[in-house]
């Protein structure tokens, strides 16, 4: 009974040992793109310079030494550029590790539709790339190589990561985020600025998008406030200056929310609370702590993020742009399906900001 | 002895088809009305789904080891019998047809997109067309040890998913307040579907000797927990448009989460590695569901044994064999669209042959009690 | 034939001497005492010389006449008359003693038992815990078991196998936990049994258990006289067979093998911890050598960039493809195993050291094999090591191929459907009627539980 069972397998397993062998590539004929760059060009206005930074890896590990290859080819279309790099390498081209896209200044302010639309689209590219703008090109930046960087194209990755530094400056988006946003009606896009200093990478700044353009990038000060406002526990310091001294506060734990209210008038407020908690670092007063001077002292720290997030929050209403998703927000609290959105273009130009900030101070460390 | 399991085995066959859900056409067709209908009709589908699949329990209880073709047979006259059985098994091996061809495309896209599709096809035929034929029992242990390994991967998976800092509620809200639109027929039955795991035991019940159905309450739980995750789930990450946008709305939010701290990077692989399990067993059951009612039409009782008869054997060689043949050739023929359609078309036929199924048991169950009194 | 002498003497002392021709372990003596004379023939490598002395030669000197020495003999319960030549020659092989007098045939039981003492057991070593197992001889196992379970209830019945070799088994069962029907579908089965040597409890594997090909193992032989005992205690059957030192325990399930007595003997969660760290060992072994080819070979992006530039890094000066790579390796590491088992326990750990270490470290400095490589195939060999019986790791060793051969052919895929594969292989097996691999195993001793049906 069971013996035609086997006569069965024995088939099919001679069937696979002859169909063994196509799509086989081993690991070592493959070149891993890491990252991507796109800039505009000067040969025309449709030609783009496509840069592809791939690793090279090194047979010894305990060598330390990192190889990388910056490929840069201009075209018309990236599926064209690829085709012309590929006769370039030695290698089949895998963009299964690829984990940066990034677009130079000049192309961002154009418009990243068309490469972030090819990147989604493209199967054996992950959603979960890292987009990014780089001043002042892509090129540039893919061809630094920070003296910290271990494996080849990785230090640009794990810093936009934060599975490396973890740093206020830094804001971090995924391609499928970034993705939804330029998709969805009433949130816009953000990409986190790369600029070079010397061989080293800089991100602290943010770059706020309309659908497709960057339309206004934020100084590192505001892109702190910003991603304290996006996310939660954001590690930084804040300063304020109380009878002109300088107070340094650490904080550990963030927290921001916001409530939409419909002003009977027909002027909207948007109501944002933001709860901090941290430490006292550094402060120059020489008289000892007192739970008065520390109730203070969390005022004055409230009172000051509470202003520089009100203009900041103007700064953004005036671009017009809703890189926090006030607008998706207000749909998703409204039932009114077919006008929600037109209401919400009436309200968003002259809404107020409320701004509440609760500072605590949990503790100052061994002094007091 | 052998051949009887517990009546857990009833919740597993639930709880695959429940899971499957997550990624088959069943969210694809929902998101396509998610601005229109799609979360009401996943309100409404849960008294119906879940009163069709109280109905049925109890009905199926009545017949302690049997299968629906004695069933049938003993209450039905012979040339009603044989084609309702026929279509019943065109209807259920044709969903995993679906889910084989849509699979091959996942791991086309997704994974190996070097390898040939007939090729991959071929394998998953080969080991489902295998599996099939053993006998109800095997299935369900089978089934048992890898819905242990699934499910706790599942649940991690969508814990990841709801509390990723990326998970936009927000638009997931968006969505809700959609919620007071008319639902579209097409749409009530994908969600429904989420409780047609029931459905496997017009076969099953012959392993099954004490059958009763206890704890309605959990399976409703899960339902609704299965349903939000598999339309609003894509919603978060994608987004309200983004989402109507991916062929395969589960692998794309899928693609959207990372693992830290692990060697593999992207949970996709996990999602698929789970994924890939379960649609093989859910077609090896829906498979050897089809074979059973088809062989119930030419007269072979009962389930199979290790010692059946020379005949009986062959004839379940010709029906996998045929089962194989036309998943190939429907593979080679159809494209994504109208895979999609298939899909629809098998949604809505299933939907109403839950009823027809229902009301012939109705019929069979009053049929033989007043057999018995006579 | 059918007289009341069974046997004419004469003619069967001839056609024992025809039979017998050739054989010089053979003795034949001829006692007389005045008019009386009988002939006693037996093979001197089987039977006791002091026996034959003691209770054959003297007391016919001592007795008055024939008859009632005959009488003596018969007294012995395992002496008896044959009725034909074949059962003669067939006792007498197997150690009786042929005794023709004028008119009658006897056989007297002088069987010489050369047993091993007992040994402390070798394949299932515990760290801490009993240390006897079973001799070769079947009555002293019988004494083992029955010294650690001193039941009533204890049954032990006897039958014989092969045509042959006639070799005895005791079947063994507390018949207050047993399952009746499988005890007798196992004494259907063991009766079944026709080959013509039985010498091993392999042999009494192979034939009685379907299907006959069979990747593992559904008996367990076990040399350890407590685990034969604790299986008793569970409702299981054990055969003894004579001849070897193993007892065979059915019906057995995929976890019994993945259970070390050492698991009884520690507290419990280590016991736990003991057996989680098999199952992970079982899942390694099998998968992490197809898991390499599918990684290299078709699926680089799912692991880490770090990871995958590290195994591109070594793998550059590699020149043939990764299957290959890896079934080179792992074949060199069976012939490693292979060689080991047979080689004199003096030189085993200098054909390790040359084989493992300077092999290993020779074939990356050449650059024929990665250095990952090196460290999968140690890592496989190990966790195959963990598995507490051979048996069962035999099966293991060569399943991993067959993962291998269907991740070079179709990647992860391959491997997905292997395992998919193997599942409901596992659990299409029957032991004796109980499904062989299922989730909580434990629960198919509770027979009549209420709500199972």
């Amino acid at each position: 009974m069971r013996h035609s069972t086997y006569r069965v397998m024995i088939l099919l397993c001679a069937f696979i040992l002859l169909l063994s062998g196509c799509g086989f590539r081993d690991i070592d004929l493959r070149l891993f793109v890491v990252s991507i760059g796109v800039d505009v060009s000067e040969k025309g206005p449709n030609v783009n310079r496509y840069s592809f930074k791939m690793a090279i890896p090194t047979g010894d590990p305990k060598s330390g030494e990192v190889k990388s290859l910056t490929v840069t080819q201009e075209s018309e279309s990236i599926a064209e550029a690829i085709r012309q790099v590929k006769s370039k390498v030695d290698k089949e081209l895998d963009f299964g590790h690829c984990r940066a896209v990034l677009y130079g200044e000049s192309y961002a302010r154009r418009s990243i539709r068309s490469i972030q639309d090819w990147t989604v689209r493209r199967r054996d590219i992950q959603l979960l790339m890292f987009p990014g703008v780089a001043i002042p090109t892509a090129e540039a930046v893919l061809k630094i190589q920070p003296p910290t960087e271990r494996v080849a194209g990785n230090a640009l990755v794990l810093a936009i990561s934060e599975d490396g530094t973890e740093s206020p400056f830094i804001t971090r988006t995924f391609a499928f985020d970034l993705n939804r946003k330029m998709r969805e009606i009433g949130e816009d896009p953000v990409m986190p600025v790369i600029t070079t200093e010397g061989n080293v990478l800089n991100i602290d700044r943010v770059a706020l998008m309309d659908k497709e353009r960057v339309k206004l990038i934020l100084n590192p000060e505001d892109t702190r406030l910003y991603n304290m406002l996006d996310r939660r526990d954001i590690r930084t310091n804040l300063r304020t200056r109380r009878d002109g001294e300088i107070l340094e506060m650490n904080v550990e734990r963030s927290k921001a929310k916001y409530k939409i209210i419909d002003g009977s008038d027909g002027q909207g407020e948007i109501r944002y609370t933001i709860r901090l908690s941290g430490t006292l670092e550094e402060k120059q007063m020489e008289e000892q702590m007192t739970l008065e001077e520390l109730k203070k002292i969390e005022e004055a720290f409230s009172q000051e993020l509470s202003k520089d997030v009100t203009r900041l929050l103007k700064k953004i209403q005036e671009t017009g742009l809703d890189p926090l998703g006030f607008g998706l927000r207000y749909a998703g609290t409204h039932w009114n399906n077919d006008t929600e959105m037109q209401d919400w273009e009436r309200l968003y130009p002259q809404i107020k900001f409320t701004v509440k900030v609760r500072t605590k101070i949990k503790s100052n460390f061994f002094k007091r | 002895m052998s051949g009887v399991v517990r009546n857990k085995y009833f919740y597993y066959l639930f709880l695959l088809n429940a899971s499957i859900n997550l990624i088959n056409f069943v969210p694809g067709i929902m998101l396509d009305d998610r601005f229109d209908g799609g979360m009401m009709s996943i309100l409404l589908s849960i008294p119906i789904g879940a009163g069709l699949l109280y109905l049925f329990a109890k009905l199926i209880a009545k017949f302690p080891g049997e299968g629906l073709p004695e069933i049938l047979y003993s209450t039905l006259p012979g040339w009603l019998a044989a084609p309702m059985l026929i279509v019943a098994a065109a209807v259920w091996y044709f969903s995993s047809v679906i889910t084989l061809i849509s699979f091959t495309d996942i791991t086309d896209r997704y994974i190996n997109p070097d390898i040939a599709t007939y090729l991959i096809l071929g394998g998953f035929i080969v080991v489902v067309g295998l599996a099939a034929r053993l006998d109800s029992e095997s299935i369900l242990y089978a089934l048992e040890m890898v819905l242990y390994m699934a499910v706790p991967l599942i649940v991690y998976m969508s814990w990841r998913a709801l509390s990723s800092p990326f998970f936009s509620y927000d638009s997931v809200r968006q969505i809700i307040t959609y919620t007071w639109n008319p639902p579209t027929y097409q749409t009530m039955a994908a969600a429904t579907y989420v409780f047609t795991g029931y459905i496997n035991m017009v076969v099953f019940n012959r392993v099954f000797h004490k059958f009763r159905m206890r704890h309605i309450i959990l399976i409703i739980m899960m339902s609704i927990a299965t349903l939000a995750v598999s339309m609003l789930g894509p919603i978060g990450f994608l987004g309200t448009i983004g989402a109507g946008e991916h062929e395969y709305p589960a692998f794309a939010a899928m693609d959207s989460l990372r693992i830290r701290y692990f060697i593999i990077e992207r949970m996709i692989y996990v999602f698929y590695f789970v994924y890939m399990t379960l649609s093989l067993l859910n077609s090896i059951v829906h498979w050897h569901v089809s074979k059973e009612l088809i062989i119930g039409v030419f007269g072979f009782k009962g389930s199979p044994s290790p010692k059946g008869d020379k005949k009986r054997r062959r004839a379940e060689w010709w029906i996998i064999g045929v089962f194989s043949l036309i998943v190939l050739v429907i593979s080679g023929a159809i494209n994504q669209y109208m895979l999609k359609d298939m899909a629809i078309v098998f949604v809505d036929s299933r939907f109403a042959g839950e009823f027809v199924l229902i009301g012939t048991l109705i019929y069979a169950a009053v049929k033989r009690k007043r057999r018995k009194k006579a | 034939m059918k007289k009341q002498n069974k046997l004419n003497p004469k003619q069967a002392l001839a056609w024992l001497h025809r039979q017998l021709k050739g054989v010089s372990d053979i003795e034949e003596r001829k006692l007389k005492k005045g008019f009386e004379e009988i002939d006693i023939i037996y093979f001197k490598s089987m039977c006791d010389p002091v026996m034959i002395n003691n209770h054959l030669i003297n007391r016919f000197y001592e007795l008055d006449d024939v008859p009632l020495y005959l009488e003596f003999i018969r007294s012995f319960p395992k002496s008896l008359e044959p009725d034909r030549e074949e059962d003669m020659l067939r006792n007498m092989l197997r150690g009786a003693v042929a005794i023709f007098t004028r008119d009658k045939v006897l056989l007297f039981d002088a069987e010489l038992v050369n047993t091993s003492s007992i040994q402390p057991a070798s394949t299932e070593n515990v760290i801490q815990g009993p240390d006897d197992s079973f001799t070769e001889n079947v009555e002293v196992n019988l004494n083992l078991i029955r010294h650690r379970y001193q039941s009533a209830h204890l049954k032990s019945e006897y039958m014989t196998a092969g045509r042959a070799s006639q070799t005895r088994l005791i079947i063994l069962y507390d018949d207050t936990l047993v399952d009746k029907t499988i005890l007798e579908e196992v004494k259907n089965r063991l009766s079944d049994i026709t080959s013509d040597v039985i010498q091993s409890a392999s042999d009494i594997e192979r034939s009685t258990m379907h299907p006959h090909w069979r990747l593992f193992p559904t008996m367990m032989f076990s040399e350890r006289p407590d685990r034969t005992v604790m299986n008793i205690s569970q409702g299981k059957i054990a055969i003894l067979v004579d001849n070897t030192g193993y007892s065979i325990l059915v019906p057995s399930i995929f976890n019994d093998f993945f259970t070390a007595m050492d698991d009884k003997i520690q507290l419990p969660p280590i016991g736990w911890f003991l057996k989680a760290i098999r199952y992970i060992a079982l899942f390694l072994t099998v998968l992490l050598p197809a898991m390499y080819v599918a990684f290299t070979s078709y699926n680089p992006e799912i692991l880490r960039m770090q990871i995958s530039l590290l195994i591109a890094g070594s793998r550059a000066t590699v020149p043939y493809p990764s299957f290959f790579e890896v079934i080179f390796m792992l074949l060199a590491m069976e012939f490693l195993t292979e060689a080991s088992v047979r080689l004199p326990k003096a030189i085993g750990p200098t054909a390790t050291t040359v084989g493992g270490l300077i092999l290993g470290t020779a074939a990356t400095e050449a650059g024929l094999v990665s250095n990952i490589m090196i460290i999968l195939v140690s890592a496989v060999a190990i966790t195959n090591f963990v598995i507490p019986f051979s048996m069962m790791s035999m099966g293991i060793r060569v399943s991993k191929y067959v993962f291998i051969l269907l991740a070079s052919t179709f990647g992860l895929v391959g491997i997905v459907l292997g395992m998919v594969a193997m599942i409901t292989y596992l659990t299409s097996l029957r032991t004796f009627g109980k499904p062989y691999l299922k989730m909580f195993a434990m629960d198919w001793r509770k027979k009549g539980d209420e709500r199972s049906g």
